[in-house]
């Protein structure tokens, strides 16, 4: 399974996902899973990663970029709807395999924009009310992102925040892990994905986040306590 | 596992004078809190160990302290110890990392290595 995320930064967006692919028996960390499209626009995915990869390759060439993400996001439900019933004829629409995509970049205006779509449902794009979206297994990371996000952060402290909520969810879900992936791109600067050693320096400052507080649960107990301590005994 | 009791100390206010009542080499964990006044409470900020806790208070106290955290705490704060005599290192070493995960203290910026089968009462 999978979390991808993509956060709309004052300055950028960000797209950030975990590389776990997993089915009932095994897992693989190796997953790519977020994808330029060109320069200024992009997508994450969750759901069947090599029908994914193929399923992008066959309609990259048709997608025109130029009339803004809007535009791309209802290209997209075209070709993709198109796409799956091809692929699928054979199949009932509830047995086919589900891809959902989150894509993000900008209007023509500037501003940017974030669509999920869903096989499942022809496709059909849906605009990011919050500046944040993520798909895959998204319930520990809508609850931090909810809790955590304003639209003032920048790109350098989205992706520490994206990648903040895959480790959460990674440490507590086993169908999301492997090594983390970031990407970020604005009206002005290209699609970059960030580097290893980049993303290693951001997971080790995430480890030093506090989530919990888990002391103001357990105060000390003021009445119990010896003046001086013996050496520990085995019990 | 391993199961071991611990002796900890009472609270303690954690000043020169109580640092300096402690003996020399005395090795053990130990716990900082602070006393919130609104409900009358003691919270845990930091968890360590030591080989010499003494001279361990005595460098959270001092201008040179490392951990800004503490001594954010120590300057803002009225604040407590309690600390529990261990001598064995493996016993010392799972005791830190017991009361890290049970308190995970806001001074703490890094998990202790530790047994997790050795076992200790906080």
């Amino acid at each position: 399974m999978t979390l991808t995320i993509c956060i709309i930064a004052k300055d950028g967006i960000v797209l950030a996902s975990d590389s776990r692919a997993s089915s009932f028996l095994t897992s693989n960390d190796t997953v790519k899973k977020i994808f330029k499209l060109d320069n200024h626009n992009a997508v994450g995915i969750a759901g069947d990663g090599p029908l994914a990869m193929h399923f992008f390759d066959t309609i990259s060439d048709n997608l025109n970029f130029r009339n803004g993400i809007s535009t791309l996001a209802e290209q997209m439900r075209s070709l993709g709807k198109e796409r799956f019933d091809n692929f699928f004829s054979h199949l009932l629409p509830e047995k086919r395999p589900s891809l959902s995509i989150l894509l993000a970049g900008y209007m023509l205006n500037k501003k940017p924009e974030i669509y999920t779509q869903n096989s499942t449902d022809n496709f059909v794009p849906r605009k990011s009310p919050t500046g944040f979206e993520c798909i895959g297994i998204p319930i520990i990371a809508n609850y931090l992102l909810n809790r955590l996000y304003d639209p003032e952060i920048t790109i350098k402290h989205a992706a520490e925040l994206a990648t903040f909520c895959i480790k959460e969810t990674s440490s507590q879900d086993n169908r999301v892990g492997g090594p983390i992936q970031l990407a970020s791109l604005s009206h002005s600067k290209q699609y970059a994905e960030f580097s290893r050693d980049e993303i290693n320096k951001i997971e080790n400052k995430c480890d030093q986040f506090r989530l919990l507080q888990k002391g103001n649960f357990y105060p000390e107990d003021m009445t119990s306590g010896a003046i001086n301590s013996q050496d520990a005994t085995p019990i | 596992m391993e199961n071991w009791k611990l002796t900890w100390t009472k609270l303690t206010e954690f000043n020169k004078d109580s640092i300096e009542s402690l003996l020399d080499d005395l090795p053990g964990v130990y716990r900082l809190s602070y006393y919130k006044e609104d409900d009358k409470n003691y919270y845990v900020f930091y968890i360590g160990q030591s080989k010499d806790i003494k001279k361990r208070f005595l460098e959270h106290l001092s201008e040179n302290g490392e951990n800004i955290c503490i001594k954010n705490f120590l300057a803002t704060e009225k604040c407590f110890f309690k600390y529990a005599k261990i001598t064995k290192d493996y016993i010392r070493n799972a005791a830190e990392r017991q009361m890290y995960k049970h308190y995970v203290p806001s001074c703490n910026s890094i998990e202790p290595e530790g047994r997790d089968d050795v076992r200790v009462n906080l």
